[in-house]
């Protein structure tokens, strides 16, 4: 049991830091294979929570998949080393704006049916769910 | 060798090892014998593997010759190249022996004898084989060298060719056993291996693993006498030694799998059980090392449309086939 728990920290553990390196480089190919790596990791905790079928598929499936992930990122991005220290982010302001949205709190989030986690994430103003889609930042 | 002990039942799934091991009476000490049996099979296996490839270039058969190449590459200076992706190009050659030495955890040497015994032995051998593809990648972008990136790319649309050959006749050999199980695959082949029982999925499957160990006439991502070496290129000294232990322990692996999944394993009249696992092994090593050196190199897109046109619908006919053949006999 504790062998299990040690197992499914530390496959948690790196799949967020290989998720992070994904964000952190500036290299594709190193992008993409650290998002194979914490897709690996993710199927080495199934694997360590005993779904051996799951755990394999994905270990399977991923490996191809991100890999040729790697070449299309290479093609379609004008720095794909890194090396040419292009800047890679891009809407920065109106991203800091939507985080900022995100994680205001607003009146009335205390009172929601949750008790006192808040409302869940639906009952959000700024991610209600329109018939149309995503209704955001406006309510 | 512990021959006939222990014959495990081809049902259980998904079991732990303490559990299996309490049912079949046998003690961590007994493990720890069968685990130093397997890593010698190993380690030869791998060293007969390097001497069946160096007959197979020379004509010759000189036993001593992959211990003396082998220490001459271990005592030369490993450069490291210029701007390299040093994290990808040192990740390489230990990733790609890590994913030859995980395929061959799940392939039997005799019953019982055996590293894992997963209840999706089949699958799990694929899922291994597609990080080879991710270490060549790395191999080949992480040097900064325009002749090894190219080999790396290749390797990946090899990859789209051969990818599709390997699972789909593994699905007819699991349709036969009825189980991923690579133990019960064996013993389905009692009455008749799969190699006669499933003709065209053995021939597909043959292929598909010789463009896996990129073996001629598959040999894109290294090409001899056109790229320069291609992913192998930029690697000298103990890494270059690594790489190559890495590629003969990956050939040692596809002829144990073609030996498992089509030749019926460890089933043989008279030797013990081992030493038929062993014996199709190596000769099906052979064939792959010294056979394809007759046929010249297919380009790319040859290997594409040749994989896409011809081998997956002669895949779905032997899936098909095998379906038939299980309903009607």
């Amino acid at each position: 049991m504790t062998g299990q728990l040690i197992a499914v920290a530390f496959f948690g553990l790196a799949a967020i830091g290989f998720g992070a390196g994904v964000f952190l480089t500036r290299s594709m190919v190193r992008s993409a294979l650290a998002l194979l790596a914490a897709m690996a990791a993710l199927g080495g905790l199934f694997l360590a929570l005993e779904a051996e079928f799951l755990g394999v598929l994905q270990l399977m499936m991923m490996g191809t998949e991100m890999t040729l992930m790697a070449i299309f990122m290479v093609m379609f991005m004008m720095d794909p080393g890194g090396l040419g220290q292009m800047e890679m982010t891009h809407q920065k302001r109106t991203a800091r704006a939507a985080g900022r949205s995100g994680a205001w709190p607003r009146p009335g989030w205390r009172s929601g049916p949750g008790g006192g986690g808040g409302p869940a994430l639906h009952q959000r103003p700024s991610c209600r769910i329109a018939p149309w889609g995503w209704r955001s930042w406006s309510a | 060798m512990r021959s006939s002990a222990s014959p495990r039942s081809t049902s259980r799934r998904g079991s732990s090892t303490d559990e299996r091991n309490a049912r079949h009476g046998r003690s961590r000490g007994a493990d720890a014998v069968d685990g130093l049996w397997l890593a010698l099979a190993l380690l030869a296996g791998v060293y007969l593997v390097a001497v069946i490839e160096e007959w197979s270039a020379t004509g010759r058969v000189r036993p001593a010759v992959p211990l003396l190449a082998g220490l001459a590459t271990l005592g030369r200076e490993s450069l490291v190249p210029r701007r390299s992706d040093r994290i990808l190009f040192e990740a390489a050659a230990p990733l790609l022996l890590g994913a030859a030495l995980l395929a061959a955890a799940v392939l039997p040497l005799a019953p019982g004898l055996i590293v894992a015994d997963l209840a999706t032995g089949a699958l799990f051998i694929n899922a291994a084989l597609v990080y080879v593809v991710v270490a060549l990648v790395m191999a080949g972008w992480g040097p900064d060298a325009a002749y090894a990136m190219v080999g790396g790319w290749r390797f990946l649309g090899q990859l789209v060719a051969y990818g599709m050959l390997i699972v789909m006749p593994l699905t007819a050999v699991a349709m036969r056993a009825a189980s991923l199980s690579t133990t019960a695959i064996v013993a389905s082949q009692a009455a008749l291996p799969n190699a006669l029982a499933q003709p065209l999925g053995f021939v597909l499957f043959w292929l598909a693993a010789l463009a896996v160990c990129f073996l001629p006439p598959f040999d894109l991502p290294t090409a001899p006498g056109e790229l320069a070496g291609g992913v192998f290129g930029e690697y000298t000294g103990a890494r270059l030694a690594t790489m190559r232990l890495a590629r003969l322990a990956l050939i040692l692996t596809l002829a144990a799998a073609i030996a498992v999944f089509y030749l019926g394993g460890w089933l043989g009249p008279v030797l013990p059980p081992w030493a038929w696992t062993a014996a199709k092994t190596l000769a099906v090593a052979a064939a792959l090392l010294g056979l394809g050196r007759f046929v010249p190199r297919l380009r790319g897109e040859q290997l594409l449309a040749w994989g896409w046109q011809f081998g997956i619908p002669l895949a779905l006919v032997n899936i098909f086939w095998v379906g038939v053949t299980l309903l009607l006999v």
